[in-house]
């Protein structure tokens, strides 16, 4: 059945302006604001142009409806939000106090946003020169859709969605599923995004980075501009819009997305997963290609992406349908473009107007499709957008003219303001089919369960860490994809890190384990979430710098550094072809991916589901680990893949049981509710994926029950949970003790924030 | 050694293809597709490559198009560029 989110709000800061109407100004009157990098330099022989926005330098952070307590600890990214994020909520008619008591979620894409490329710190850090870990707490306290949430005080679940390029269009399909879920009732969607030197050169090193201002479809395109900026929508219920009164500017009709499973950075050249992403987001709209009014096109004016998505605009829609491409007023804005070209598609929609696409001048028929030469007057009721990224994510939103007046609902907002915990349950069931594992403990199900079994020994490798201190020994739980040339021809691995190789054992090992053939591969989804990416690859990328130069930065470890670069190469190499996507937010992470693998099986955008949570481990991490409280925390830095193939209950042989509810707890009484969701359960592993590892609420745990921590094992990690659930799918499976007669397991973590997250695992059959 | 050997070894050891000797590869070879197999990536980090070793500056694709067409072209190129400089 189709369902639309109502968009009841609009929120965009970028180089056009500071807020919309200021940007459709801009637009309208054809004007670009494309020049050179403000904030930093190159040394190399071209300059090229960037769209830098105007946000000054103390970003107005003062007006938030709370306050910022360190100004100077936010980043331009988050501030970037935080803007086009209270131009949203004003125009919806969100004041702080709803904010506060209406179950309000965020979810924002973003690259820059989470990834820590600090380069001045990281050349003093590989000096030894002890640097301050400032810029590592900063970008701790900077996780775009945490960051919001803290700021805004909101109490709805958080995700950060880091799929490249198309972040911003997946960020918008997760809040809408969000709100089919009932996990929530408002979204605040859309993404963030700001300039950056690493980016910077990776994009000109890729040879896709243009001397001149871009033009988008022209027959002389020569590549994109990077910009920066942020586009927010709130989205909600109809219900909820109708409750509060809230006008409904237009709907989020329908989304899709697919991966081309072909290359790391170029688009499958008939662009076979942008076809089925735009056919998944029609059918799931429920309109044809000719009731599509216009399309805002990706359009980054590079050579290959502007033909290939031409050509499938072409041969998808009837000739004539109005393509644009707003990039050429904003640049491209990587993870913020999805969502600042979500705005200004809702606004078009309203405005029934379109901007000329700035730059065009000359057709190419190589493109198949001619964008708007000038600001064109439009009669549409629906409008689609797309985007494309790195390692072969299509992504697509339909939008819809809101279908008329409602009249205000009398009836009293459900609010939670008088209750002190806010509770997400994504109750459906998944069933777990195979599982594969890569720690300290060995590769594969099999060596996890004899390790815990037998109390063995993990693999522990002590790294000596050069502090202001002196040197201190990190002992750090090591994981070591061996075998990985068992699934994949040693061509093939050439340019895989070790992150990625962990990725790929584990997933290998999932599927090998659950003895099924993947049927058909366009219905197999893929969704991985990671605390801090590829950071081994994020700073290799970074020593080609500081090695070689700005003129020699390595274009393929830029590629590799893109967090969704262990999916997508995940993808590529199991042929899945279906959803894919990555999720990046801290200790949060695995709660996103378990919900999105639930959603993607409820709404049936996939019948299978790879879920993976990882993260790998490099100096950077024990460095910082070092300076804070480390002798007193149990926290020791773990590295570890888990991977999970799920697939509806009852459909297939279990052989794991089933996930049967995902519990996040927000506010003051999460603690309580905890445990009372943790005393209806046999016994309880304690995750370690922040520094409260293994320390969630003692006195509150039924004493009856058994509670483990398995951290000693494996270590920690903001994605530990992922370990955690093979334990717990392992000992229902075979009882081994301290959990033998368990017919229902949680696991449970407890955030920083003192939110709580539990997994509830029951054996098949049983509740 | 000769600069096509040179380059030879060079692209096996920074492209990372373990499964080639330089031996095994004939000056008249396509990088790309049949020959040694390199992808549009590969392109793009042989450009870097060319500038880091030798100094020499490859500004597009389409430049770049005409120096790999074979470990002979890419010789050319480079004696070419450093008669020139």
């Amino acid at each position: 059945m189709s369902f639309a989110a109502a968009v009841t709000g609009l929120g965009c800061i970028c180089a056009a302006g500071e807020n919309l109407p200021r940007v459709m100004a801009a637009l309208y009157a054809g004007e670009r604001r494309c020049a050179p990098p403000r904030d930093f330099t190159a040394e190399l022989d071209t300059v090229y142009p960037v769209f830098n926005c105007g946000l000054n330098e103390n970003y107005e952070l003062f007006n938030s409806p709370t306050a910022i307590r360190h100004p100077q600890s936010v980043t331009r990214t988050s501030a970037l939000a935080l803007a086009a994020a209270r131009e949203a909520c004003a125009q919806a008619g969100l004041d702080g106090e709803q904010l506060a008591t209406l179950r309000v979620g965020v979810c924002l894409g973003t690259t820059v946003g989470c990834t820590l490329n600090d380069e001045v710190f990281y050349r003093n850090f590989k000096q030894g020169a002890g640097p301050a870990i400032a810029p590592i707490q900063r970008y701790l306290a900077n996780n775009p859709a945490l960051f919001l949430k803290q700021a805004l005080g909101l109490r709805g679940p958080a995700a950060t969605v880091a799929n490249a390029c198309s972040s911003g269009t997946d960020a918008i399909g997760q809040a809408r599923a969000w709100l089919r879920a009932g996990l929530c009732d408002v979204v605040l969607a859309g993404g963030a995004d700001e300039l950056s030197r690493i980016p910077y050169l990776g994009f000109v090193h890729l040879l896709i980075a243009s001397p001149e201002p871009c033009r988008p479809f022209d027959r002389a395109r020569r590549g994109l501009n990077l910009g920066e900026g942020a586009g927010v929508l709130v989205l909600e219920t109809a219900e909820s819009a109708a409750r509060r009164g809230a006008c409904v500017l237009a709907e989020v009709a329908g989304y899709g997305c697919a991966n081309d499973a072909w290359h790391p950075t170029a688009p499958h050249p008939e662009g076979k997963g942008l076809r089925r992403a735009i056919d998944s987001a029609l059918r799931d709209a429920g309109i044809e290609p000719g009731a599509i009014g216009f399309i805002n096109a990706h359009g980054t004016s590079t050579p290959d992406n502007d033909k290939i998505e031409g050509r499938v605009l072409g041969a998808l829609f009837p000739a004539g349908t109005p393509v644009v491409s707003t990039k050429a007023y904003t640049g491209h804005t990587l993870g913020a473009a999805g969502g600042i070209e979500a705005v200004l598609t809702v606004q078009a929609l309203l405005d029934q107007r379109l901007p000329a696409t700035a730059g065009f001048a000359e057709s190419d028929p190589d493109c198949a499709i001619t964008p708007t030469a000038r600001n064109t007057e439009i009669e549409a009721t629906a409008a689609l957008s797309d985007s494309l990224a790195f390692g072969g994510n299509n992504a697509v939103l339909v939008f819809r003219k809101d279908k008329g007046q409602r009249t205000k609902d009398e009836q009293d907002p459900k609010d939670i303001g008088k209750s002190s915990v806010s509770v997400r349950d994504a109750a459906s069931t998944m069933a777990i089919l195979g599982i594969g594992t890569v720690s300290a403990l060995g590769c594969g199900v099999a060596s996890l369960a004899e390790a815990l079994r037998r109390n063995a020994q993990p693999a522990i490798q002590t790294h000596a860490i050069q502090t202001a201190r002196g040197l201190v020994n990190v002992p750090v739980f090591t994981a070591t994809p061996e075998g990985l040339d068992r699934f994949m021809p040693k061509r093939s691995l050439r340019r895989l890190d070790k992150f990625v190789r962990l990725a790929l054992l584990a997933s290998f090992l999932a599927v090998e384990d659950s003895g099924l053939e993947l049927p058909d591969r366009a219905r197999v989804g893929v969704v991985f979430g990671t605390g801090y990416g590829p950071l081994g690859t994020t700073f290799e990328f970074q020593d080609t710098i500081i090695n070689d130069g700005d003129k020699c930065a390595s274009p393929t470890a830029f590629a590799g550094s893109v967090h969704n670069a262990p999916a997508s190469q995940t993808a590529i190499a199991l042929g899945l072809e279906g959803p894919c996507q990555t999720l990046t937010t801290f200790g949060h992470t695995a709660e996103g991916v378990l919900q999105t693998a639930e959603a993607w099986l409820r709404e049936g955008l996939a019948d299978l589901v790879l879920a993976g949570l990882g993260d790998e481990f490099h100096p950077v991490g024990a460095y910082a680990a070092t300076h804070m409280d480390f002798e007193q925390c149990s926290w020791r830095p773990g590295e570890m893949f888990s991977a999970f193939l799920l697939g509806r209950p009852g459909e297939r042989e279990e052989k794991y049981g089933n996930i049967a509810a995902i519990h996040a707890l927000d506010g003051a009484d999460a603690g309580h509710a905890a445990a009372d969701i943790i005393a209806r359960h046999d016994a309880v592993i304690l995750s370690a994926s922040s520094r409260r590892a293994g320390r969630l609420d003692a006195d509150l745990l039924p004493s009856d029950r058994t509670a483990v921590d398995y951290s000693s094992f494996y270590g920690c990690s903001p994605t530990a949970l992922g370990m955690d659930l093979a334990a717990a799918a392992l000992a229902l499976q075979d009882g081994a003790p301290p959990l033998s007669a368990s017919a229902a397991l949680a696991c449970a973590e407890c955030h920083e924030d003192g939110s709580r997250t539990i997994v509830s695992l029951i054996k098949d059959g049983a509740q | 050694m000769s600069l096509e050997h040179e380059l030879k070894a060079m692209i096996i050891s920074e492209l990372k293809i373990e499964d080639l000797t330089p031996e095994e590869v004939k000056d008249s070879d396509p990088l790309f597709g049949e020959g040694l197999g390199l992808d549009s990536l590969d392109a793009v980090e042989l450009v870097l490559l060319i500038q880091k070793h030798y100094k020499i500056e490859i500004k597009d694709m389409e430049e770049a198009r005409l120096a790999f067409a074979s470990i002979q072209a890419l010789a050319d190129t480079i004696r070419a560029r450093q008669a020139l400089a």
